[in-house]
């Protein structure tokens, strides 16, 4: 099996953001750029080829699938988060979840 | 027209990569340009900087995935062919079936088309300029000429008399002569022998005409003396051989003219005059290539008055003027400066 930097690594911050956009719900790929600024309140702003990139390797995973949407543009198409890239996704934010509570407490026991 | 950069510069990216998000990417764009454009121009600044240093960044990392592919490539189970050679390419897709036929069909018929066009021009040496081009067509002809005739191909010259060569290089009007004796051997033969010269001799003299003297102190009599063999006119008209029309050579031109009319028809033809010998040539051809002759010599396109590419028998008899007028310097004879064709002429 192939072995990827993406499934072994933390995720960068755009690819994170990438995936929770898709785990409330498909999207195409306007949409993800979109929720991804709205989400991080402007700071991290995708370029297309960024975005693109970020979706390839994602794809590549199998994280992620494409599909055609419904009515939609043949061009359009969407993209959702599957089964892999979701536990992969909840694993992260386990890991982060960790990562945060233990540095709380470094930065309490400073404090006391 | 950001649109249409954009769309060519995903060229940047891998054909399988592009034929798969390309189409999505482009229309993602379209919709971030608009949404940018409506913000003022700052937005639009940076998201014209943020797009396409986002595009460059993504082909440059697609790209040096390569090793990937070819890893790929190289543990990949290749199919038996038994026999039969496989290849691979460096993109990390396969061309379509359809695809590869078309491009074996598309490669045969060129192939087939340039070796028809190839035979078709040895067999006939005849390399006809395409329909517009008529003014071309005479000096893109190769000729075989006889002993003692020019072959004119692009826009050079070749005679070859009397077992030497001239060559004339029309833009440059320079010459080299090449010692191709025994005399009387085929064209072919010469032109065998000057390839193997200037195989041998890469550092082949040229001698401008019009010059006292060539590179490396090599004289212009040489090349005067070829050229006035290779122009039958100037041999019979030059009676004491020193390469000057003198006064009473000139005053006589006309009865040397006449001894060089062998079909006796009262006139000269250009093939009379040292110009080529057209065996399978069309007579369009010619005519045009005679006339390409007659002009690019200054003495023979003095001699036709009429510039019809021949010297008929009232142009013999008005030979003593018309080379007169040749004469720039009025000392009364015509020298190797008066003669030669000009630096610079091409052959036309």
């Amino acid at each position: 099996m192939k072995i990827t930097s993406s499934s072994t690594n933390p995720l960068s911050e755009p690819v994170l953001l990438i995936l929770l956009s898709l785990a409330e719900q498909p999207r195409h790929g306007y949409s993800i750029l979109k929720d991804v600024e709205e989400m991080s309140d402007g700071r991290v702003v995708l370029s297309t080829g960024t975005l693109y990139g970020a979706l390839g390797r994602l794809l590549d995973d199998r994280w992620i699938e494409r599909f055609e949407e419904q009515e939609a543009l043949r061009e359009r198409q969407a993209y959702r988060l599957t089964a892999k890239g979701r536990t992969h996704l909840q694993a992260e934010v386990a890991r982060m979840k960790q990562l945060t509570r233990l540095a709380s407490l470094r930065i309490s026991a400073k404090e006391a | 027209m950001t649109i249409r950069l954009y769309r060519w510069l995903l060229h940047l990216y891998p054909a399988a990569y592009r034929s798969t998000f390309g189409r999505e990417m482009a229309d993602v764009f379209q919709l971030a340009r608009a949404r940018a454009w409506s913000r003022g121009t700052p937005y639009a600044a940076a998201f014209c900087i943020r797009e396409f240093t986002g595009l460059a960044l993504g082909a440059v990392r697609l790209r040096t995935r390569r090793p990937e592919i070819l890893e790929q490539l190289a543990t990949s189970p290749s199919p038996a062919f038994d026999g039969v050679p496989t290849f691979y390419t460096c993109e990390d897709y396969a061309p379509r079936r359809g695809a590869l036929i078309q491009g074996s069909i598309l490669s045969l018929a060129f192939f087939g088309a340039a070796t028809a066009a190839f035979e078709y021009g040895v067999n006939h040496r005849i390399f006809r300029m395409p329909p517009g081009a008529e003014r071309d067509t005479a000096q893109s002809q190769v000729i075989e000429t006889g002993e003692a005739g020019f072959l004119a191909f692009g826009k050079s010259m070749v005679s070859s008399s009397d077992g030497a060569l001239v060559v004339l290089l029309g833009r440059q009007a320079a010459a080299v002569t090449v010692d191709v004796s025994p005399a009387g051997q085929r064209l072919s033969e010469v032109w065998s022998r000057l390839v193997w010269f200037l195989r041998v001799r890469p550092d082949i003299l040229l001698i401008a005409p019009g010059t006292s003297k060539g590179p490396a102190g090599v004289s212009t009599g040489g090349y005067a003396a070829v050229y006035f063999r290779a122009i039958p006119v100037l041999a019979a008209m030059d009676a004491d051989h020193d390469r000057v029309i003198s006064a009473a050579e000139i005053a006589n031109a006309a009865a040397a003219l006449r001894s060089l009319d062998k079909n006796h028809d009262g006139k000269l033809t250009a093939e009379e005059c040292g110009g080529p010998v057209l065996p399978y040539a069309d007579s369009q051809s010619v005519k045009r290539t005679n006339l390409a002759f007659v002009r690019y010599h200054p003495v023979l396109a003095t001699l036709d008055a009429d510039h019809d590419g021949e010297i008929s028998a009232s142009e013999m008899e008005n030979a003593p003027a018309a080379l007169r007028t040749l004469d720039r310097n009025h000392d009364g004879k015509l020298t190797l400066d008066e003669i030669l064709p000009k630096p610079g002429i091409p052959v036309q």
